[in-house]
C-alpha cells in the first residue's frame, strides 16, 4: 500500500503540481487550511505532510510546533513547502522540528527526492513500533485500533480517535496523574478549546468499551486520571 | 522588463513539464481565481492593513512563482518585502501593474484555452 502524504497549501494552484509530481510516491489528500488539515489528520493515517507557512487560518510555523506536542503526529515528518526563501524562515522552520524545508517554486524531481527520502526514513522507524502492549491492552498505532488480549484470542475495541488517542496518552505513561488539561493539549492540541468535561465523557465512553478492564483508567479526585494497568497485572 | 514575459511560452514549458491536463488546471485557476485575490490585495492596502497586504502579496507570489509568471511574482515581492516601507500611493501603483499584468496574462492564457479546445 502507498504511504499517505498531506499537502496543506491554500494556492490551489500548486495543487496540481503536488499531485502530479508526487502520483507515483504516494496516496495525496489536499487540504487548503489548517482547519481541513487537522480533520484530515484525525481520520487518516498520514505518513508525512507538506505543510505551506502562511495559510489563512494560521501559522504553519504554530501547526507544526502543534503536531510536534501531541502523541499521535509527533513522529510524522514535516516539510515545509512556501514561498518564504529568507534564511531566518528557513532556519525557524528546521528549529521547530520540520524535516525539510522547500521553497516556491519547486522542482518536480527535486520535491519527489525529497518525499521519498524522509518517506522512507520514517517508515522504517515506524515499522520498529507498530503496536504498543500495556496489560491487557494492544494499541496498533498504525490503524488506531485498540485490542483487550483474551484467553480465548484478540478482541477488537471500537474506540474512535479521540478515544484512541486518551488511552494511549494516559497508557504510555502509567501511574502518573495526568491532568484533563495535559490530556486535552496532547489529544486535541492548544489551539482549540475543549471543555473538561469533555474529557470525562470520553473517558467515561472508554471505560465502558473496556469492559473487564474499564479499571486500569483511575479518576483522581481534583487532578485528572490515572493508568493503572502495569500494577494490576 | 516586462515585455520580455511570453505567457504562452511560460505555460507551454508547464505542459512539456506537467502534461497538458496539469496546464490546463493551472490556466483555469489563474483565470477564475487571481481577479479576487487582487481585489484582496487592493482593499487591503486601501484599508491600509498591512499584514494583509502582506499575506495576500505573499499567496499570489508563491502561486505565480509555481506558474513561472515572473512579472507578478517580482511584484508581489517587492510588496510582501518592502511593503511597510512604501507609501499607499506607492503600493497602490504596484497593485494596479498586477492588475495590468493579470489582464495581459490571463488574455495569453485565455488564447491557449482555446487553442486546446
Amino acid at each position: 500500500m502507498m504511504p499517505t502524504v498531506l499537502a496543506i497549501d491554500d494556492s490551489r494552484e500548486i495543487h496540481p503540481f503536488l499531485k502530479t509530481a508526487l502520483s507515483q510516491t504516494c496516496s495525496l489528500l489536499l487540504a487548503t487550511t489548517l482547519k481541513e488539515g487537522e480533520e484530515i489528520l484525525s481520520k487518516n493515517e498520514v505518513h508525512l505532510i507538506l505543510l505551506d507557512v502562511s495559510l489563512p487560518d494560521g501559522s504553519g510555523f504554530d501547526f507544526c510546533t502543534t503536531l510536534q506536542s501531541q502523541d499521535v503526529t509527533q513522529k510524522i515528518p514535516v516539510i515545509f513547502l512556501t514561498g518564504k526563501i529568507g534564511v531566518g524562515d528557513k532556519v525557524l522552520g528546521l528549529a521547530l522540528g520540520a524535516e525539510d524545508y522547500v521553497t516556491k517554486p519547486f522542482d518536480v524531481l527535486e520535491l519527489r527526492a525529497r518525499v521519498e527520502s524522509k518517506l522512507k526514513k520514517f517508515l522504517y522507524y515506524a515499522k520498529e513500533e507498530t503496536y504498543f502492549q500495556r496489560g491487557s491492552l494492544k494499541f496498533e498505532l498504525s490503524t488506531y485500533s485498540i485490542y483487550l488480549n483474551e484467553e480465548k484470542g484478540n478482541q477488537k475495541l471500537n474506540m474512535t480517535p479521540i478515544e484512541f488517542k486518551l488511552l494511549l496518552k494516559l497508557a504510555r505513561s502509567p501511574g502518573y496523574v495526568l491532568s484533563r488539561e495535559q490530556l486535552i493539549d496532547s489529544v486535541w492540541g492548544d489551539s482549540v478549546y475543549i471543555e473538561d468535561r469533555s474529557v470525562d465523557r470520553h473517558i467515561s465512553s472508554i471505560r465502558k468499551k473496556l469492559g473487564i478492564c474499564s479499571s486500569y483508567i483511575r479518576t483522581v479526585p481534583g487532578l485528572g486520571y490515572q493508568f493503572l494497568a502495569e500494577q494490576q497485572h | 522588463m516586462e515585455t520580455t514575459f511570453d505567457a504562452i511560452q511560460s505555460i507551454k514549458s508547464i505542459e512539456s513539464n506537467y502534461g497538458p491536463e496539469v496546464a490546463r488546471e493551472v490556466v483555469q485557476i489563474f483565470i477564475n481565481d487571481y481577479p479576487a485575490k487582487i481585489t484582496k490585495l487592493k482593499n487591503a492596502i486601501n484599508e491600509g492593513n498591512f499584514e494583509s497586504v502582506r499575506f495576500v502579496a505573499h499567496d499570489i507570489k508563491s502561486g505565480c512563482l509555481s506558474m513561472g509568471i515572473k512579472p507578478m511574482s517580482n511584484v508581489c515581492e517587492t510588496i510582501e518585502r518592502e511593503g511597510s516601507k512604501l507609501s499607499k500611493e506607492e503600493l497602490k501603483e504596484l497593485s494596479e501593474r498586477l492588475a495590468t499584468d493579470y489582464s495581459r496574462i490571463s488574455q495569453s492564457y485565455g488564447k491557449y484555452l482555446n487553442i486546446g479546445h
